[in-house]
């Protein structure tokens, strides 16, 4: 009798058992699912949309001769190129743009940029605009703007 | 006994937490994806319409000013696009096609008509315009009617303050003396103010009235650059108020000042006496018929409802803001007055905000796409909201 007893609890024991194992399976498999199926919030599609937005407002202010002025001028208007990016840019956009020259060295010496440093490091959709000034006025000497952009 | 007991417990807790994962987590999993699904298709859609509105210059090419005086036919329109004829650049818009998108005196086209043009059939839409900063402001004509003071606040649209942006205004104003068509109009320009850490700026300009005149109108035209990005706004002192004058649009070459039944006092008789023109570089006198004898009202319900003229050239000369100084009896019945009319009605009606169906979103996913662009000289914010018609 205590024999019976005992085999019928063990048996018992290993539905639970069963029913748990098949539990994990059934969430590990959704979450395999969620982790590694590519869904439209990824960051190649907030990238997009943020270098469109960046290439727009560089071309913007080109259009109406202020880049190459902010760039250029002597002594360069760094405050000033800052100020029109964030009034050009969405408010949760924050940014960070380097210039170049042909070499490679970057020409701004004081930081062109909104919002917190880390974002740009921790963010996993920064995106990066490219933009090239050709000269100013009569001058030919052209700089590379990279302008890289995330949202807050 | 009891460890049967505790083994159908456990198994009771198991199943109880499949079915609730079963129930609730799996399917909210599901649903988060079909929402990225649905707002990743809205934004392939949106960006193909923002594009469409943005470059396109729609069919016919001109379309915001083919109809002239005519009342605008949107039927005409095969294909809809804002962007300005024969310009070269991009993000560049056509003032006149614009003007259509809100009311306007001379005819706008409807929201079902753009959405059928824009083959956005199944979805919903919101097309806002707005300068690249927010700026408010209030214009005030002191109690002894000798000075006029404004204060100014500038910031972005989260409400972040603007500070040292550099203001300039000018202030347009009218005064009337003791007799009954005795009256004038001025405008000065004051020096040019910077916003303080907060981005407010105030100014007050004492005005040199002649003995037993007095100031019956203000409006200050605010020319606010952050970075010489500049934009334009104006304010008025909000009585009397000056759409009960008359409504003005800009189509073409073409001034255009209409009145219609449903403003206050629609039969009187008006007078329009002087028209200057701002735009971010120039002001200029396009009229002037201050000089009695007036002769018949240029706008009068049943005898003159509409009231025009032609300026060749004008639109290349991009008139952002048109000031009409227009002799009425609106204000004191019996008794001529004098009053200052801010146009074209659709730019300024709402501050310098132009929203195509306003409203709030009625679904679930929506996307939000935002463009700079530049309208008439100046650089606006072009956004598109879209979502799923419910």
């Amino acid at each position: 009798m205590w024999k019976s007893k005992s085999v019928k609890g063990s048996r018992g024991q290993m539905r639970v058992v069963e029913a748990i194992m098949a539990s994990l399976i059934v969430v590990s498999a959704v979450v395999f699912l969620y982790i590694f199926t590519a869904t439209p919030s990824s960051s190649t599609y907030e990238t997009g949309e943020l270098e469109k937005i960046g290439h727009n407002v560089l071309h913007d202010i080109d259009e109406q001769r202020l880049l190459a002025r902010y760039i250029y001028n002597s002594p360069p208007e760094w405050a000033n190129l800052t100020a029109a990016l964030m009034v050009s840019l969405p408010t949760d956009v924050y940014f960070n743009l380097t210039v170049y020259d042909l070499n490679g060295n970057a020409k701004n010496n004081v930081m062109v940029s909104y919002g917190s440093q880390q974002i740009f490091t921790t963010s996993k959709a920064v995106a990066s605009v490219t933009y090239i000034v050709p000269g100013y006025k009569t001058i030919y000497d052209p700089r590379i703007v990279v302008l890289q952009l995330v949202r807050g | 006994m009891t460890g049967e007991a505790y083994d159908h417990l456990a198994a009771v807790v198991v199943l109880c937490t499949i079915f609730v994962f079963a129930v609730f987590v799996v399917p909210s999993l599901a649903y988060v994806n079909l929402l990225y699904l649905e707002q990743q298709q809205l934004r392939n859609v949106a960006l193909s319409a923002i594009k469409t509105i943005l470059f396109d210059e729609g069919y016919p090419a001109n379309w915001g000013s083919m109809h002239g005086l005519s009342q605008f036919n949107q039927s005409d329109v095969k294909r809809f696009g804002l962007a300005l004829l024969s310009d070269p650049s991009l993000y560049v818009l056509d003032p006149a096609k614009v003007q259509r998108l809100a009311y306007n005196p001379m005819g706008n086209f409807s929201y079902s008509r753009v959405r059928e043009l824009l083959g956005l059939t199944g979805y919903d839409f919101t097309i806002v315009l707005r300068p690249q900063f927010s700026v408010d402001k209030d214009v005030t004509i002191s109690s002894d009617k000798k000075s006029i003071s404004f204060n100014v606040n500038v910031s972005r649209y989260d409400g972040q303050p603007v500070p040292n942006a550099i203001v300039y205004a000018t202030i347009i104003y009218t005064l009337k003396g003791n007799k009954p068509d005795e009256f004038d109009t001025k405008a000065i320009n004051m020096e040019k103010k910077y916003t303080d850490s907060l981005g407010r700026c105030k100014g007050t300009a004492t005005i040199p009235v002649p003995s037993g005149w007095e100031i019956r109108d203000a409006a200050v035209i605010f020319r606010v650059t952050v970075a010489d990005r500049a934009t334009i706004v104006v304010s008025k002192q909000s009585t009397p108020n000056p759409d009960d004058a008359a409504k003005v649009s800009l189509v073409g070459d073409y001034i255009i000042a209409r009145i219609d039944e449903s403003l206050p006092g629609s039969k009187d008789a008006r007078w329009i006496c002087s028209i200057m023109m701002y735009n971010f570089e120039t002001s200029i006198n396009l009229y002037n018929a201050t000089v009695p004898p007036w002769g018949d009202p240029d706008l009068q319900k049943g005898f003159r409802d509409i009231w025009s003229m032609i300026l060749p050239g004008l639109s290349y000369g991009e008139p952002a803001i048109l000031i009409f100084t227009i002799r009425t009896d609106i204000e004191d019945k019996g008794g001529r007055t004098i009053v200052l009319l801010i146009g074209p009605y659709t730019m300024w009606s709402q501050g310098g905000v132009i929203e195509f169906n306003p409203g709030a979103v009625t679904s679930g996913a929506s996307v939000s796409l935002q463009r700079d662009v530049i309208i008439a000289g100046m650089a606006y914010i072009a956004e598109l909201r879209l979502w799923k018609t419910k």
